[in-house]
Order: C-alpha cells, then structure tokens, then sequence
C-alpha cells in the first residue's frame, strides 16, 4: 500500500467527508471546475505539478531581514543538537523559526513605539504649549526638523521631563497595540519551549527503549557458567 | 426551573437570532472558511498532498508496519498545517507591509491586522497540538517495535 493511498483511507478514518455540494459550489471557483469530485488521484496528480511553492523549507524572513543571519543560525544550532532523525529535524527547524519570531517581535515592538513617538509626545506638549502649537511642533518634530528638535528638548527640559516620559505617554496612547505584539512574543515563547521540552522526552524515552532492548539482549545472552567440572552448564539444554 | 412558556420563548428567540437571514448574509457566511482557508483540512488541498506524501515516506523510513505508516502519515499531515499557517501569517505580514507603504498606518487599522495575527495564531497551536499528539502516538508505535526486536 502507498502512502497517497493511505492517506485515502486516512480521510475516511478521520472523518473528513468529501467535499459536501456546498463545499464543492464555495470551492468551485477557487481551484476546481463546480462539482468535480475531489478525490486522492486527481490530488497527486495535480500536486506533481504544483503551482504554490514548497511550504517546506520556507525561511520566515520578511523584507530587509538577513536570509544567511538565519542560516546561520539553523546550521550553529544544527551542529550543537545534531538531530538523529526526521522527526528531530522538524523539531529543531520550530526552535530556530520560533527563536527568529521572537526576536523578531521583539525587534517589532521597539521599532513600533520608536515611531509612535509622536503620538506620545504630543500629548506631553498639549499640557505644554496647548493643542495647536503642540500639533505643527510634533509634525515638525517627527519629521526631525533641526529647529524643532532643539525646541523640544528645551520644552521638555524646562518642565523637568525627559524622552522617557514621552515613550510612557507613547506606551500608554498604544498600549493596545503593544499589548498585542507582547502576547505573540508570549505565544512563540511558549511554543518554543514546548518543543525544547519534546525533543527532551523524546530522546530520554528512545535512551530508555534503548536501554531495556539492550538489556533485554543482554539476558537472552548471559549464561552461568558451572565451577565444578563434569556438571552440565546452567542454561544449557 | 425554566417553565414551557419560557422555554419555548429562549427557543423561537435562539432561532430568530442564529445565523445569516439575508441572501447575501448567507452568501458571505458560506464563504467565511476561504478567507484564509485555514480551517479546511490539509487532506483536501490538493497541492499539499505531495508534501504529505513526501515527509510521511521519511518518517516512515522504510517501515512496513501498517501503524507506523499510518501515524507516519498523520504527523506528515500535521507538520504541513503546522507549515501552512505559519506562510499564511507572513503572507500577510508581508502584504500589510506592501499594503501600508507610503502612508501612515492608522491605529484603529493596526489594531485589526495585529487582531488578525493573533487570530492565525490560534490555528498555529491547534496544529502544533495535532502534531504533538500524533508525534507521541508515531513515537509510542516506534518505541514498540524497538522493544520488540530481538
């Protein structure tokens, strides 16, 4: 039996049902002519020519992000776990794409409130110098404008604040968003962790197979040899 | 104790307030699975079968055992959900991201797009869950053949 056909029965054993008429009609116009049986065949055949690209081997990088910083890291991390088999593989490609996520997050966040600044600052200017001046101040600001940098940093100065008490304001005005992003960073934490601890069972219960096979092997093995000349040895028939 | 009388008042409400009336409600409901299309099952998306079949063969590794080649499968399944949620969510990132260029990007605007990060995620640790329980039962199966040999 081949594995495409099991994968036929697997869907039956799963119940996934075939696709219903309405699965068919929605479906239809997206990669199927309207009431095509979809079945395990036509999948294979349709999957030897495919037109999306392989999901598998897919680098997580976003525009401006260094495809061999990643590579680098996949191989450093490679030759310290050296995986022993397919599953090890997909375990270790997770930490090392989850570990990018979550740098990556990180980086998000700092480059969100970093350019969220302005909405910070305006707030702090508004008890300041009041609505209007503060607006066109902040625009000039934000678009780092020499003069009003400097008259900024003597506004703020003059009222005993620091750009530490904009980035609250600004943590505080995007709390939402920050919130959001620290729940992802969260997320991907988890899961890595998640998958260090199953690489970890995983090789302490393949040690201890190992062990009792072994052990096992020895037994069937191991036979008492008889001090005494002339006795017939133990374990021998 | 809920009397008849209310009982079937809570029932014609649930039923007057349950799903789309309309036509066109209808019509968007229906098609609220192929936003993203995570919710479809891997097994019926035709260009992921070869991937399946590909990383089964490995896992398998030469197996015979209908049970391994069954779990084989089933873990090869679940690590190309696994997969296919994590393209979909940079998609989308990347997307937003040519999508905002040259204007600046709203709060209320941003609110949703990271909503619907958060959103992916929840289907990227369904499939994890799916991987793991299938990974531990491929394991289990392999494990008994180890102890079984001679």
């Amino acid at each position: 039996m081949r594995l495409g056909d099991e994968i036929k029965v697997l869907k039956y054993m799963t119940f996934i049902p075939t696709h219903s008429k309405r699965e068919r009609r929605t479906r239809g116009d997206r990669d199927t002519a309207a009431g095509e049986t979809f079945d395990m065949t036509t999948a294979r055949d349709i999957a030897t020519n495919p037109t999306r690209p392989a999901l598998s081997g897919h680098r997580p990088l976003l525009a401006g992000e260094d495809g061999a910083a990643y590579d680098s890291l996949l191989g450093r991390v490679s030759d310290v776990v050296k995986p022993a088999d397919v599953l090890e593989e997909i375990w270790l490609q997770d930490v090392v794409d989850l570990s990018w996520e979550v740098v990556k997050l990180r980086r998000i966040k700092v480059e969100f409130l970093n350019s969220s600044a302005h909405r910070g600052l305006r707030k702090v200017l508004d008890g300041l110098l009041g609505w209007k001046e503060s607006q066109d101040l902040t625009a000039q600001w934000a678009g780092r404008d020499p003069d009003a940098v400097k008259l900024v940093e003597g506004s703020l100065s003059a009222a005993g604040m620091t750009m530490n008490t904009v980035m609250a304001q600004t943590l505080a005005a995007s709390i939402n968003e920050v919130e959001r992003i620290e729940r992802l960073t969260a997320a991907a934490e988890l899961r890595r962790n998640a998958v260090l601890r199953e690489i970890a069972d995983y090789r302490s219960v393949f040690a201890a197979h190992l062990r009792r096979a072994t052990s096992d092997i020895q037994d069937v093995e191991f036979k008492v040899i008889s001090s005494r000349p002339g006795l017939p040895q133990e374990g021998a028939a | 104790m809920i009397v008849s009388r209310q009982l079937a008042a809570n029932r014609r409400n649930a039923r007057r307030g349950t799903g789309p009336r309309t036509a066109s409600g209808k019509l968007t409901a229906a098609r609220n699975a192929l936003r993203h299309g995570l919710s479809v099952p891997v097994f019926a998306d035709p260009a992921l079968a070869k991937e399946i079949v590909e990383l089964a063969e490995r896992l398998a590794n030469g197996s015979t055992d209908a049970e391994v080649r069954e779990l084989a499968v089933r873990v090869a399944a679940a690590q190309v959900d696994v997969q296919r949620v994590r393209h979909a969510r940079y998609a989308l990132i990347v997307q937003r991201a040519i999508g905002a260029s040259g204007t600046e990007t709203r709060s209320d605007r941003l609110h949703d797009e990271l909503q619907e990060l958060c959103t992916l995620d929840r289907y990227e640790r369904q499939a994890m869950w799916r991987r793991k329980s299938a990974t531990l039962a491929l394991q289990a199966s392999l494990f008994r053949n180890i102890g079984a040999a001679p």
